[in-house]
Order: C-alpha cells, then sequence, then structure tokens
C-alpha cells in the first residue's frame, strides 16, 4: 500500500489507456493509482500474479477500471503478450509507463556478472523491450506517450553499492533522448521523470532514524509519495506536456540543488 | 479539469501583457485564482473569445521599478492576506541590438540584465516574505532553452540573463524549500508570441524552416507554456523544486 490516499487529480486521461510495467508497488503502484484517477483504464504487470491481481482489484475499486497481467520485462515475448492483452481488454494503448527496475545494493569489488546483468536486462533492456512491444499500438494513438522512470541515482548522481543501477538509469535516459526523436513523426513523446527519495515498502524498513536523516538531506524536508511521481507521470502523458519530449523530469524536493549536502 | 488547488489562490504574474505571461494570467484566472497581471505595456484587448476575466487584475508599471513591485505586492497582500503563487515571465530579446557579446553596447546589456533578471529577483524578495508568512508557496520563472546552450542570433545579454534567472531559481528552491516554497523554471524553446514575431516578419518561411527542425514537427505556443506553468505551481508537483522543464517539442536533442 501506498501511504497516502490516492489525491483527488484533474481528468485529464478520460478515455485514454495505459500499461504501467511493474506496477504493483511502490513507485508502480502509485502511478497506475494517480492515472485511473484520472480516468485512464490501465493494466499494470509484474512477476507475481497472486498480488497482482489483488493490487488491480484493489485500485478498480477506487474508480477506474484497472487488470493485472503477469510479465516480466526482461522477457520480450511477455512484455508483446502484455502489450496484446492491454488491446484486447482496451482496445488501445496510449500511454506506457516502463517502471519495472531492481535496485541490489553491491560494491563494485563484491558485484558479480550475474549481479550487473540482472539490473541491465531488467532495468535497460526491460525498457528496450518495453518500448518495442508497445510501439505499434502507440503508433495507432492520436496521442501516443511513453514515460520512463528512471533515478537520480546515475543521470545526476552516484551513489555506494549500485554503480550498475546508476549505468542503467543513465542508460534510459540515453535510450530516452533518441527514441523520442525517432517516433516524433508519429506524434508519440518519450519522456522521463527522475524520482529522488520516495517514500515507498522498502524504504519503510529502514526505520524512523535513517529515513530521518534522509529527509534532513532534502530542501522540502521530506520524502516523496508514490503519487508525487504519479502526479509528473499524468502531466507528461496528458495533452498539457504535447510539446514536451525527450526530457527527464527530477521530483526530488531539492535532494539534488546543494553543492554539499547536509 | 484544472490541476489541483488553482482555485482562490492568489497569483502575481509579471510579463502578463505579452504572449506566454498573458496566457499564464489569463489561465490561471480560468482556473479560479486570483491574479495580478503586471507589465509595462497596455493591458491586452480581451481574448476573442471573450472568456471572463474577473480573477485578472492588470497593474501597469515598469518592474525595474523596485519600489513599485513593492508596493504592488503590499497592496495585494493587505487586500488577500497571502500570495500563492509567483511567475515571473516578464523578458525582453531585442534581437536588433542585443548581439555576440564583443559587439553589443554595454548599456544594452544592463538593460536586458536589469529587465530579464534583477527585476525577477526584486520580484522573489518582495513575494518571499508574503509567502512564508502563509507556509509556502510556488514560484515559476519563464527561462529559455538559450540559458541552457546559445541562443539563434546570437543575443547574449538574453541568453545570459536566462541563464541567471534559471541559477536565481534554484538558490530560491535551496534556501526557502524547508519552509514550503518551491521554485521552478521552464525552458521554452521555438514558441511563436508577439515578442519573437519581428523575426518571423522579416523572414516568413522561418517558421516552416524551425517546425521543419523540431522533432515534433511544429513550433510552441503560449498554451504549452501556459500549462507546463500550471503544473508547476500546482499540487501535483509538489515534490517538484529547484528544476528546469524544457518545452521545445524536442529542439535541443537533435543535433540535426
Amino acid at each position: 500500500m501506498t501511504a497516502a490516499r490516492v489525491p483527488d487529480v484533474p481528468a485529464l486521461l478520460t478515455g485514454r489507456t495505459a500499461l504501467v510495467t511493474g506496477g504493483t508497488r511502490g513507485i508502480g503502484r502509485g502511478i497506475a493509482e494517480v492515472l485511473c484517477a484520472a480516468g485512464a483504464r490501465v493494466l499494470i504487470t509484474g512477476r507475481d500474479a497472486v498480488r497482482g491481481q489483488k493490487v488491480a482489484e484493489e485500485i478498480s475499486a477506487q474508480g477506474s477500471p484497472c487488470v493485472f497481467t503477469e510479465a516480466d520485462v526482461r522477457s520480450l515475448a511477455d512484455m508483446e503478450s502484455a502489450a496484446g492483452q492491454a488491446e484486447e481488454r482496451f482496445g488501445s494503448l496510449d500511454v506506457l509507463v516502463q517502471n519495472a527496475g531492481v535496485y541490489p545494493e553491491v560494491s563494485l569489488e563484491q558485484m558479480t556478472e550475474d549481479d550487473w546483468d540482472l539490473v541491465h536486462d531488467t532495468n535497460l533492456k526491460g525498457t528496450f523491450f518495453a518500448f518495442r512491444a508497445c510501439l505499434p499500438l502507440l503508433k495507432q494513438s492520436r496521442a501516443g506517450r511513453v514515460v520512463l522512470v528512471s533515478s537520480i541515482t546515475g543521470p545526476i548522481t552516484g551513489y555506494p553499492g549500485l554503480a550498475h543501477y546508476g549505468a542503467s538509469k543513465a542508460g534510459m535516459d540515453g535510450f530516452m533522448r533518441t527514441a523520442a526523436i525517432e517516433v516524433a513523426p508519429f506524434g508519440i513523446t518519450v519522456n522521463a521523470v527522475a524520482p529522488g527519495s520516495i517514500r515507498t515498502e522498502g524504504l519503510a524498513d529502514l526505520g524512523a532514524e535513517a529515513i530521518a536523516s534522509m529527509e534532513a538531506l532534502i530542501p522540502l524536508h521530506r520524502l516523496g509519495d508514490p503519487h508525487e511521481i504519479g502526479g509528473t507521470v499524468l502531466y507528461l502523458a496528458s495533452d498539457l506536456a504535447s510539446f514536451i519530449t525527450g526530457q527527464s523530469i527530477v521530483v526530488d524536493g531539492g535532494q539534488i540543488l546543494p553543492e554539499i549536502p547536509g | 479539469m484544472e490541476p489541483r488547488a488553482i482555485r482562490d489562490r492568489v497569483a502575481f504574474v509579471t510579463g502578463a501583457g505579452g504572449g506566454m505571461g498573458y496566457r499564464i494570467a489569463a489561465d490561471l484566472a480560468r482556473a479560479g485564482a486570483q491574479v495580478f497581471a503586471v507589465d509595462v505595456k497596455e493591458p491586452p484587448q480581451p481574448d476573442p473569445e471573450g472568456s471572463d476575466r474577473s480573477g485578472l487584475h492588470f497593474l501597469q508599471f515598469d518592474i525595474t521599478e523596485a519600489d513599485r513591485v513593492a508596493g504592488a505586492l503590499g497592496e495585494l497582500s493587505a487586500e488577500y492576506g497571502r500570495l500563492d503563487y509567483v511567475v515571473n515571465a516578464a523578458g525582453v530579446c531585442w534581437t536588433d541590438v542585443d548581439g555576440p557579446v564583443g559587439e553589443t553596447d554595454p548599456a544594452v546589456w544592463q538593460r536586458v540584465l536589469d529587465i530579464n533578471l534583477t527585476a525577477a529577483m526584486q520580484v522573489c524578495r518582495h513575494a518571499i516574505p508574503l509567502m512564508q508568512r502563509t507556509g509556502g508557496g510556488a514560484f515559476v520563472h519563464v527561462a529559455s532553452v538559450a540559458g541552457l546552450r546559445t541562443s539563434d542570433g546570437p543575443s547574449d545579454a538574453y541568453q545570459v540573463s536566462k541563464a541567471g534567472l534559471m541559477s536565481l531559481s534554484r538558490a530560491i528552491a535551496f534556501e526557502y524549500g524547508p519552509e514550503g516554497i518551491r521554485s521552478n523554471t521552464i525552458c521554452p524553446g521555438a514558441i511563436l508570441t508577439p515578442m519573437i514575431q519581428p523575426l518571423y516578419d522579416e523572414d516568413p518561411a522561418r517558421a516552416v524552416r524551425m517546425a521543419n527542425r523540431t522533432p515534433l514537427r511544429r513550433l510552441g505556443t503560449p498554451e504549452d507554456v501556459s500549462s507546463a506553468c500550471q503544473f508547476l505551481l500546482s499540487d501535483d508537483a509538489s515534490f517538484i523544486t529547484g528544476t528546469d522543464i524544457v518545452v521545445d517539442g524536442g529542439w535541443t536533442l537533435a543535433l540535426a
């Protein structure tokens, strides 16, 4: 469950359909909730079918329909099947949110090839697969939108233990810039959101003290909520952002601003 | 359909007689805000569609006169008791006299910096205490892709003023974030507005060339910038501060 109630958002996506990878928890779930609240029909993917079905039912109970399809972004066939599900259930696909990602911490000294491959296969290759699988449907949309969930870690900052993750996120931004140019003739925009420290299930395990010290480093003096990432994705997915493409929007409460943190 | 929470907020918009500034002010008013719309020029004629301007309060003065800025914000505060949003949209780009730095009259340089940067700082200086009093607020500054790269022309004073505005925004975001004040910029690319209309009058093929050079194959509109502004001011952007949103149709992505 995300921390806060789904916000009252403008109905900017009435009649639109969206696919959110990794939409069963954390930031992905927050995004799916906001897109549904804005009137979109949303298909979420994930690897845990029991959890996914339950989350889709919970989101649907709040308004617009949300359905789950089991799919792993590391598999192009899975992504093609998920896109097919979107077409079958909704008849169209207007918005792809590539959110699925992993962030296991391991120092470079300890990092194995398998560690590296897991992160890159999921975060970066998964971005390509999700994009590739959804492109035919997005081309048919009147306002095709792709939003990648990137990070401040990699594109802007570093974090010990996340060299593979940072490289994958910087890779996603690089992918985005060329993809944006290639699909612009179809009226599709490709943008990213770069979250800073967001209050997700995993973070809560760190304990109150660790969270307080994280908050002290953020000019707004709090962590972000997954729905705040959802608000930015909603803007980028809507007609309001039709002239924005190839951009990454930092959503971090000002965390990257100071020269020297703390 | 408007972004959340704009209704009943109080906004101060500079450059509100111009293309982007007027659109921003009018859209905020349409969303239910009380908008103080400042420009050195006469208030613009009503929209052709005859939209409701009841929330728009036009003020005509030169924002480089710091005491006029302080006076206007003081009156606003006395009347409404709060200030939620400030949009620094006032700016000039004098393509005829603002050129390469080696050839530009320092007096032109100074005047451009006074209007585009120092006046925005004065607006912020006088707005921040009002926002502090009510526990927060949001700034949006209209910068330019010229502030990120180099400007087409060139117009060096304009370019430097816009880079300065982005830096000012980050300073405010960092220093006043703990008090719930957010500050962000919008960096428009090629937007069709009255400010740069002379360039298109001189060379009508320019519009087609610029559109073809833009990946999304069109020029931007004041509406594109106003939408970004409403998003950044709204609660949908509540965790966004110190950042710059480029609204350019992909212009700065493609080098060829």
